[in-house]
């Protein structure tokens, strides 16, 4: 079975896998990613085996993707918990504040676009989808030039090429200055977010990769 | 509010009863789906559990020692083009705690099993 349903389903339950366990030890996130990526092949054959139509596993599979979600960012944060993450009680409520505040923007984020294109094409106005298509490009502008400037400090950490990070920067920012363009007014509060969000991004990345000693 | 040591939630009560009725028919070892569609099977529900609700109960089970998992082989799942299974099997000590739970939903799938016998 691999209709597009259920390849979509699988696509988009395994990219919130790689969202929820980002910055989590790498063997805690590859076992994760594993285990569920042999979950929804499980789901998709047997639902195959029995009948069951690719639109009906393909939301069976999003339904419990969903539903799971709300302990999937509590399960992130108990292994914040653990001793084993080697930071001070202060820094692990700074990087499990970072990381709701990153988890709450995905889905909103998701939601808004969801919410305004199915809007647009209920009442067929076609005009107003592409306006907001625009938007979502100028608006994921900020968080893609953020995780430029992540991707940059790990490829220069680990002696790989910046090129793919300097790219998304560039694109990023593109989308920074349509948003100027188009509505100048809004640059100030997603300018100074960046501001924000890039330093505690590079913070939490150097106690990730050198974690300071604990008393 | 902090949980007594020891004691089942829900979900854990599910997923070792799951485990026994699976050993009734033969089968030690069992993957999260597996175990899901055994709890769906059992309390007749239209949902297989969250993934989320799953794996976190599993890690935590395990944690306490209920249950113990190894993965799979990777050349077996290479050969059958699919990726690789995390097996669980109940312990000893599982079956001690699912003994001990005194919860409503024990009693409902004891109850439930002297029905259907």
């Amino acid at each position: 079975m691999n209709t597009w349903p259920v390849a979509l389903a699988g696509s988009l339950t395994r990219g919130w896998v790689r969202a929820y366990t980002m910055g989590l030890p790498a063997r805690i996130r590859a076992e994760r990613k594993e285990e569920i990526a042999s979950d929804l092949w499980e789901q998709a054959s047997a639902g195959g085996n029995e009948g069951e139509s690719a639109n009906a596993i393909a939301a069976h599979i999003f339904g419990r993707a969903v539903l799971g979600m709300p302990i999937d960012v509590a399960w992130h944060l108990g292994k914040l918990k653990r001793d084993d993450m080697q930071l001070s009680n202060n820094q692990k409520t700074i990087v499990g504040a970072f990381f709701v505040l990153r988890i709450a923007t995905l889905v909103f984020g998701v939601l808004l676009i969801i919410g305004g294109i199915t809007q647009d094409w209920l009442f067929n106005d076609m005009s107003n989808t592409i306006m907001d298509l625009m938007m979502v490009v100028f608006m994921v502008g900020p968080f893609v030039a953020v995780v430029g400037v992540y991707a940059w400090r790990r490829a220069d950490a680990e002696g790989r090429s910046t090129k793919n990070a300097r790219t998304l920067i560039v694109v990023g920012t593109l989308g920074i200055a349509g948003m100027a363009g188009f509505m100048w007014w809004t640059i100030v509060g997603p300018t100074i977010a960046i501001g924000i969000v890039a330093y505690w991004a590079n913070k939490i990345g150097q106690w990730r990769s050198d974690p300071p000693r604990l008393a | 509010m902090r949980r007594k040591k020891g004691s089942l939630i829900s979900v854990e009560i599910s997923i070792l009863a799951a485990f026994l009725d699976l050993k009734m028919r033969g089968i030690e070892d069992a993957h999260g789906f597996l175990i899901a569609k055994q709890i769906k099977d059992q309390q007749s529900a239209r949902m297989l559990t969250s993934h989320g609700t799953l794996y976190k109960a599993l890690g935590r089970m395990e944690k306490a020692g209920w249950l113990k998992s190894k993965w799979e082989d990777p050349v077996i799942a290479a050969e059958e083009s699919r990726p690789r299974r995390r097996f669980y099997s109940m312990t000893a000590e599982g079956q001690i705690a699912f003994d001990g739970a005194s919860t409503p939903q024990r009693n409902a799938r004891l109850t439930s099993k002297n029905t259907t016998s």
